[in-house]
């Protein structure tokens, strides 16, 4: 099959090329998906799981792109839950070949059903910026209505997220970004927006929670805006700095069945919305994640037409 | 550290030795848990899992011991949902080392926290019988209250998890197995027992569900007793046998912490006994898993004292 391939850790991105591999195998509780639609996540070849196994034992070359949507084309031993036909998405094992490729094998309880009526474009776009969202607002955030939320990185792929569904659960949202951020931010309902190359950001006064996707200064000055009984939680790695009285969580988003399938049902009827900019074919996807300039939106590629 | 490795396929149970290990390392959501207690399936070292890495790469020497309880002491990047110091049971990788050694590191979503009120011991025999009941009777089964289910095994580890499960949903338990069987069937609330070398199996009349732990001749005996809408579901790989009217189901165990946190609660309140028969320390573990004669009840091996 045809997929992305990566070696060389040190040439990040630029060290990928469209290789020929071996279609890969079902292992016990896995499915086969005919990948569709893949994204992918430009830290990933920094991650120590794109380039050993759990072992420790190399593992390069690798696939890279973690997100997928796609149709099952086969079942491991012992699999149940899903068929083969059955549309799904979901969040590939960190530590396996991942979705820039024609097939991809993987375990059932990361997929969800993927319903007729959403497209495989934007069903890739959602598994990592969807539930790293969902799991930092709800499961270590436990944001409730009436709260507020500083959403930094507010018109990413992850901060379009938050914002949406920090507004739908009923909270106040204070987006931050570049100034060219602002205008999509509050297009995707922040409610107020901090420039954080102009404005001060401690003028947003104190918050219940903070969502950091940037780390050091911001996130240390962030912390200090955690009123008591909050959270500053993030996924940029360990906490460098601890809300005064109150805590601080960072964490890597894990595949959830159950979350993924709230998440498509809030695509379908209109709650949520994605954030995608470039579309490539998976002939162009060196390119395609190669930008020469910031991207605007999530890049998917779309491996079949 | 301590741990017990296999290392020939060809020498089952007995190429079982206890060597000096380096510790384990926790990947990225992974936890280290410090093993009090560990559980060993029998057909473990005939599943290809134990052999080979999910590409199908030699992993040996493998450390088996798929169920453990103990104590969380290192997190690795990313891992949320569990503290160190705090207890702990679950279910490991397949792919992975296992909980016959003094520490093994593990996905955190496949462990539950473990209540200071239940013993390392009881904690360690749950995971692998107490899922594979769950998983069988209500996710596969769809057992409801008022149906009968032929539970083969009856006296055995999984057998009676399943009889007692299906017992407090209210359903009506025919349990199998030996002659030597039928007291400890009935004890663990089977209402009828069919001695499977000397009764008739279909003398037992249409069931609802049928709990196959054995395949061969008795599954595909057991496929004709199973009323229209009935399913048969097995752990014995994919079916021989399908019910005419019905469906046939084979699975594998997969971790589920929601689950196991359900069945550590009916341990707590007394829903549901253990089937422990041996506990061995780890040095004795070879010779404990190696038994001259047929056990009775689970071999638990207590890892710490």
């Amino acid at each position: 099959m045809k997929a992305i391939v990566v070696t060389d850790q040190a040439a990040g991105t630029a060290g990928m090329t469209l290789a020929e591999r071996p279609d890969p195998q079902a292992a016990i509780n896995d499915v086969v998906v005919e990948v569709h639609a893949s994204g992918f996540v430009p830290t990933e070849l920094e991650w120590p799981s794109t380039w050993t196994d759990r072992a420790g034992r190399d593992r390069a070359p690798s696939i890279p792109g973690h997100e997928l949507a796609g149709v099952v084309t086969a079942l491991g031993y012992g699999t149940t839950g899903l068929s083969v036909g059955q549309r799904v998405f979901g969040l590939t094992d960190w530590h396996r070949d991942g979705t820039l490729a024609r097939y991809v094998a993987v375990e059932a309880r990361n997929l969800a059903p993927l319903p007729g009526d959403v497209d495989f474009t934007v069903a890739a776009s959602l598994p990592i910026s969807g539930l790293t969202a969902w799991q930092g607002l709800f499961d270590h955030g436990r944001l409730r209505a009436g709260q507020s939320v500083l959403a930094h990185g507010a018109a990413g792929a992850v901060g379009t997220m938050v914002t949406q569904l920090a507004r739908e659960a009923g909270a106040y949202v204070i987006g931050t970004g570049r100034a060219a951020d602002r205008q999509k931010a509050l297009d995707f309902g922040a409610m107020e927006f901090v420039d954080l190359d102009n404005d001060t950001l401690e003028d947003v006064g104190q918050v219940d929670l903070v969502i950091d996707v940037i780390g050091g200064d911001i996130q240390q000055r962030s912390a200090g805006l955690v009123r008591a009984g909050g959270t500053l939680v993030s996924v940029v790695g360990p906490a460098e700095a601890r809300p005064a009285d109150g805590l601080a969580v960072d964490f890597v988003v894990e595949a959830d069945r159950t979350q993924l399938g709230e998440i498509v049902q809030r695509i379908r009827d209109g709650r949520l919305r994605t954030n995608i900019g470039t579309v490539a074919a998976l002939d162009d996807a060196v390119t395609a994640l190669n930008p020469t300039e910031r991207a605007n939106g999530k890049t998917i590629i779309r491996v079949r037409p | 550290m301590k741990a017990i490795v296999v290392t020939d396929q060809a020498a089952g149970t007995a190429g079982m030795s206890l060597v000096q290990w380096p510790d384990p390392q926790a990947a990225v959501n992974d936890v280290v848990v410090e093993v009090h207690a560990s559980g060993f399936t029998s057909g473990e070292l005939t599943w290809p899992s134990t052999w080979t890495d999910r590409v199908g790469r030699d992993r040996t020497p493998s450390v088996p011991g798929q169920e453990l309880a103990g104590v969380v002491s290192a997190l690795g990047y990313g891992a949320t949902g569990l503290s160190v110091g705090q207890r702990v049971l679950g279910l490991t990788d397949s792919y992975r080392a296992g909980g016959l050694a003094e520490y093994v590191a593990i996905e955190a979503r496949n462990l539950a926290p473990l209540p200071g009120d239940v013993d390392f011991t009881v904690a360690a025999s749950l995971p692998m019988p107490g899922l594979t009941a769950w998983q069988g009777l209500f996710d596969h089964g769809r057992l409801q209250a008022g149906q009968s289910v032929l539970v083969h095994g009856a006296a055995g580890a999984v057998g009676t998890m399943v009889t007692q499960f299906a017992r407090e949903i209210g359903a009506y338990v025919i349990g199998t197995g030996r002659a030597a069987d039928r007291q400890k069937a009935l004890d663990f609330g089977a209402q009828e027992f069919v001695d499977l070398d000397n009764d008739r199996l279909e003398d037992a009349g249409g069931v609802d569900l049928v709990f196959d732990v054995i395949g061969g001749d008795i599954q595909r005996r057991s496929a004709g007793l199973v009323r229209a809408g009935g399913t048969l579901v097995t752990i014995a790989g994919p079916p021989e046998a399908r019910p005419d009217g019905g469906r046939a189901v084979d699975f594998v165990v997969v971790p589920d912490r929601g689950q196991l946190g359900k069945i550590v609660q009916r341990a707590r309140d007394g829903r549901l006994r253990t089937n422990i028969g041996t506990v061995a320390a780890l040095d004795e573990a070879a010779a404990a898993l190696n038994p001259a004669g047929r056990v009775s009840g689970q071999t638990i091996i207590r890892v710490r004292r």
